[in-house]
């Protein structure tokens, strides 16, 4: 920057004629007024989820998918690791909520603790796996059961609702829903872009977020649209368990945390990855939006357009959102799949010497089971893990 | 104040609200607003400030809401009166007349306002802050082509407003 710059320089003169003001106490004021009314509309979300909770709307059966209630209010909130049969029930609290932030968030034990459970049949849920490219295959996997392919349609992104029991996929700028269990897919909304964003379900389910002319929420019962906050410019957009926050990419490879309703959103600090890969793509996140599951990409491939095809982009790391480090998971070989489910469970696919495993753990990182992934499922990526 | 927190988020405005207030007043083109504009930013800096750990770390994220509230929420009225087109004044920038100077400025402020939002944001970024047409977009959350386009037509614009800045920096901006 050589030589005079008169734009520059006329600026630099305009800025000048600021007068220095003291926004220490008027910028706490607006802070703590912020947070009442944060405070006012946590509480009224405890308020619904507590009368959700005593209405028993919340035990609903585990096995077997079950359609979603697209009516529902709010989000539960999700409070619990997966029952296992046989395993100890002092695993049941954790998805604690978004105030109890690091640094004493769990982390994965480094001890060579073994895993409650080395049997898939005990692995409660569904898992997903998806087909690359045009295979538009979508496979679910549960446990006990032969794995059954629930869409059989070439589609360019697709992604599963949080109890399994529908899916959402975009083929020709259509975004369309069909229940895992059979029936003719519905047309939800016309005109998306598919190549930006993958529908990502609401924690209730009734909702998606799209990319239509810009990332809005489609309310899948009635069709309207409302778009995210003008301040919130990214792609990928994925929904916290409790459906207090959204983690998305930005167009310069970063991530963002956000409430819906924000203006704008937080940047994760860049990560910590000793390889220098970059982590802009967001997969699954946790109950309360501290942890998202994300695929690495060399830093030089990270301007390259992303897949939004979850199949064909598998999530590959575990990055905090708060510290951007990226959590080290204890699981043999190679990772080559991990997926949140809503109450923040993490179930990690990986790879070493051939052989394929699932591991399963809490919220609190407890190793609560291991086991061999069967077969028939090598060529699939894996999509979704659901209650 | 006893709290590690309070006292680093004190000293973090302390040191650097000024500078803040300084890009505030060139996005919004007046002294209350850009309080206001730097208030809210600063605000919303202090509820996440046990996410960001590190200083430098608060400054960007106040810096990032300070823009996105700019091009978003204060596209409405949030800018002083502006009174683009007609009339502005030619003015050399090479005399020290400080008459002169203050109608430079006040000349170049108003042809500020005649930009959109995004358009001023750009300018603020590239021209005050000397952050590249990459840096510019993630700060903005949006492509670089995007960033190229806003900038060049603000310039134009500017020549048309402000004839005395005609040779405006874009020679100096090759290559960034």
């Amino acid at each position: 920057m050589t030589g005079p710059d008169p734009l520059r320089d006329e600026l630099r003169a305009l800025a000048d004629s600021v007068a220095p003001a003291d926004l220490y106490e008027r910028s706490l004021s607006r802070s703590h007024r912020l947070g009442r009314r944060e405070a006012l509309v946590g509480t009224t979300a405890v308020v619904v989820a507590l009368a959700l909770l005593g209405s028993g709307l919340w035990q609903l059966p585990r096995p077997g998918p079950t359609p979603a209630t697209p009516a529902a209010a709010a989000p539960p909130v999700p409070s619990s690791a997966p029952h296992l049969p046989g395993a100890s029930s002092a695993v049941t609290e954790q998805a604690t909520a978004r105030k109890t932030r690091r640094p004493d968030r769990p982390r994965p034990a480094h001890t060579t603790a073994g895993p409650r459970s080395t049997s898939l049949v005990d692995l409660p849920g569904h898992v997903f796996y998806g087909g690359s490219g045009s295979d538009g295959r979508l496979v679910r996997l549960t446990p006990g059961r032969h794995p059954r392919v629930v869409l059989k349609q070439p589609y360019a992104t697709v992604g599963v609702s949080p109890d399994g029991a529908r899916v959402a996929y975009v083929a020709d700028g259509l975004v369309m829903v069909v229940d895992t269990g059979g029936g003719d897919p519905q047309q939800a909304y016309a005109g998306t872009a598919s190549a930006a964003q993958a529908p990502a379900w609401s924690p209730d389910g009734a909702r998606l977020l799209i990319d239509a002319a810009q990332p809005g929420v489609l309310d899948v019962a009635t069709g309207t649209l409302t778009p995210l906050p003008s301040g919130l410019e990214g792609r990928e957009f994925r929904w916290s368990g409790d459906g207090s926050t959204l983690v998305y990419a930005t167009a310069g490879c970063g991530l963002e945390v956000a409430e819906p309703t924000a203006q704008s959103g937080t940047p994760v600090p860049e990560s910590t990855d000793p390889g220098r890969r970059t982590a802009c793509r967001p997969v699954s996140v946790d109950a309360t939006g501290d942890l998202v599951t994300v695929q690495l990409l060399q830093r030089s491939a990270a301007q390259a357009p992303p897949s939004t095809d979850p199949a064909a982009a598998p999530a590959d790391a575990v990055l905090d959102t708060v510290t951007g480090d990226i959590v080290d998971l204890p699981v043999p070989g190679q990772v080559i799949g991990a997926v949140f489910d809503p109450a923040g469970n993490l179930l990690v696919r990986s790879v070493e010497d051939g052989d394929r495993r699932l591991s399963l753990f809490a919220p609190d990182f407890t190793l609560l089971l291991r086991a061999p992934e069967p077969p028939g499922l090598d060529d699939l990526g894996l999509v979704a893990y659901t209650r | 104040m006893d709290d590690p927190h309070d006292r680093a988020y004190a000293d973090f405005v302390r040191e650097r609200s000024h500078a803040l207030l300084r890009s505030a007043f060139l996005l919004t083109g007046d002294q209350h607003l850009a309080e206001d504009l730097v208030q809210e930013a600063l605000a919303r800096t202090h509820r996440a400030w046990s996410r960001l750990e590190h200083p430098r770390n608060a400054e960007a994220y106040a810096r990032k809401v300070m823009y996105h509230a700019q091009v978003s929420f204060w596209r409405r009225p949030k800018v002083a009166e502006a009174l683009p087109g007609d009339g502005l004044d030619r003015h050399g920038g090479s005399t020290d007349d400080p008459a002169e100077a203050a109608v430079r400025r006040v000349t170049l402020q108003r042809a500020l306002l005649a930009l959109s939002p995004r358009q001023r944001a750009v300018i603020v970024l590239r021209y005050f802050e000397d952050h590249t047409e990459a840096e510019a977009a993630q700060l903005l959350g949006v492509s670089v082509s995007t960033v190229k386009t806003q900038c060049a037509r603000a310039l134009d614009r500017l020549r048309t407003l402000v004839p005395d800045l005609r040779m405006l920096a874009d020679a100096h901006e090759a290559g960034r």
